[in-house]
């Protein structure tokens, strides 16, 4: 075995520390198994080009390398052995992560700038046919509305209704594509205090008399908006599937757990759901209620999804048919104070 | 409201329409021409390539236009003195932020994003025909075209 400088400086070893020892000396461990397909190769009379490995360095640790093996043979074409060059290719790796890596930054750049144009058709294009439905039926309507009699002009409010429906699907498609969006700025929010203020909100704005059940405080680490969104549709929720009940209760509260994640939940007695559908309730468009029954666009759950697991957290619901349903959702602790 | 023209540069002839029948409920009974793009917009106002202009009282400008964009539209018109004092109401269906900010910098009197609902898109269009058409003094000098 002869030794050259260059192998010196990749491998730390000096010509009379390594000459004489065996080559799996510069292998580590996992990597021995490739001695034997070498061996092999050179026995074959071929050589072992530009070959992708780690070896290891006379401290133990380890480097990626790039190996050519060539056989030596002697003046008869007897083989004498092989001539191995290594080269620490650390940085190409590097490189070739680095540039891994930028390509990945410009696909994202491509799908944000893909989502942007998809947004601005939706709220350009879409709402250009919408703008018609209403004008056109509203003009039926106004101008024709004795001709049509009351079979056409309900009709033409069908159509108005229909329009209501894709007002409001637009407006929650934007919504969501601003979720997927936005810029997160975690800090510390009392959940507690935002579920007050909304549960307020909806309390003010109606006859309905609701018992609300708020625990407060509730610090969790989120961004702020993005939050107050999940709360506002889970609060809208329960809301909106207990308003047939005469004595409706809605909770927020939060159970700590071991490690540092908080279980939210929100819990009503509303209609409920049944169980084997749970999974379906966070898909965007689906929905276990009609349109009839009760409003919405099957949006709000699939953005209270995003949201939680953009913060690395988990959702899930239970529900019960006509008992009511609970909506759960973990969220890293905020700092008490 | 009768003597200064209006003119409409709208591609989507359902919203045409719909202007026009906003236009007439609110008994804003003056003269509208209509350009379906923004080469029609700019061949109107510069009906002999620049010698002479036609000077309608208002223009209300869509910014998504075939042939030529509606801010370059904009530009043009206030690119030459003699339309540069033409009042430009930009009314669109997009309220991105880059569209209303380049409308304001390429010299947009106002913005404004057209409601979908009827009743509100009437209530938009009356507001303005009475602002710019009654209550706004057009600039000294300024002589509307009457064709």
């Amino acid at each position: 075995m002869s030794w050259n400088p260059s192998a010196e400086r990749i491998y730390g070893y000096s010509a009379q520390e390594i000459v004489g020892r065996p080559m799996i000396t510069l292998y580590p461990p996992d990597r021995v198994g490739e001695v034997g397909k070498i061996l092999e190769t050179i026995r074959r009379g071929e050589r072992v080009k530009h070959f992708e490995t780690v070896r290891r360095r006379k401290d133990g640790t380890t480097f990626p390398a790039s190996v050519t093996v060539s056989p030596i043979y002697d003046e008869h074409g007897q083989l004498l052995g092989a001539s191995s060059i290594a080269r620490d290719i650390t940085e190409q790796q590097e490189l070739r992560a680095m540039g891994e890596l930028r390509r990945r930054a410009e696909d994202l750049e491509q799908a944000n700038h893909n989502l942007e144009t998809f947004t601005y058709s939706v709220s350009h294009d879409l709402r250009a046919p919408l703008r018609a439905m209403y004008g056109f039926s509203e003009a039926l309507l106004d101008e024709y509305g004795e001709l049509l009699g009351e079979v056409g002009q309900g009709y033409a409010e069908r159509i108005q209704a229909a329009g209501d429906q894709m007002t409001m699907l637009i407006d929650d498609l934007l919504r969501l594509s601003r979720i997927l969006r936005a810029e997160m700025h975690l800090a510390t929010v009392d959940l507690g205090a935002e579920a007050a203020r909304i549960t307020g909100d909806l309390q003010r704005g109606s006859e309905r008399s609701v018992r609300f059940v708020v625990q407060r405080p509730v610090q969790v680490m989120a961004d702020h908006a993005l939050i107050r969104t999940v709360l506002q549709n889970l609060l809208e929720n329960a809301w909106k599937f207990t308003s047939r009940r005469d004595s409706a209760t809605i909770e927020f509260g939060a159970t700590p757990t071991e490690d540092a994640t908080v279980n939210c939940y929100v819990r009503d007695n509303g209609v409920g759901f049944d169980g084997a559908y749970a999974d379906q309730l966070f898909q965007p468009f689906r929905r276990l209620h009609s349109t009839g029954e009760f409003p919405g666009t099957g949006v709000g759950l699939a953005s209270v999804r995003q949201i939680v697991e953009r913060h690395g957290g988990r959702v899930w619901a239970e529900g019960t048919v006509d008992e009511g349903a609970t909506f759960h959702f973990t969220l890293r602790a905020g700092d008490s104070r | 409201m009768t003597s200064r023209s209006i003119l409409l540069v709208e591609d989507n002839p359902d919203d045409e329409a719909l202007t026009l029948r906003a236009l007439k409920k609110n008994n804003i009974l003056n003269e509208v021409n209509i350009a379906r793009d923004g080469a029609e917009a700019l061949a109107f106002l510069f009906p002999d390539g620049g010698t002479t202009v036609r000077l309608p009282g208002l223009i209300l400008l869509d910014l998504k236009l075939p042939k030529i964009e509606g801010l370059e539209v904009l530009r043009r018109i206030r690119a030459d003195d003699r339309t540069k004092i033409v009042p430009v109401v930009v009314l669109t269906s997009s309220k991105l932020e880059d569209d209303i900010l380049a409308s304001y910098q390429s010299g947009a009197n106002s913005y404004v994003r057209k409601p979908v609902k009827f009743a509100e898109f009437a209530d938009a269009v009356k507001t303005l025909g009475v602002f710019w058409l009654l209550l706004n003094e057009p600039a000294p000098d300024f002589m509307p075209a009457s064709d």
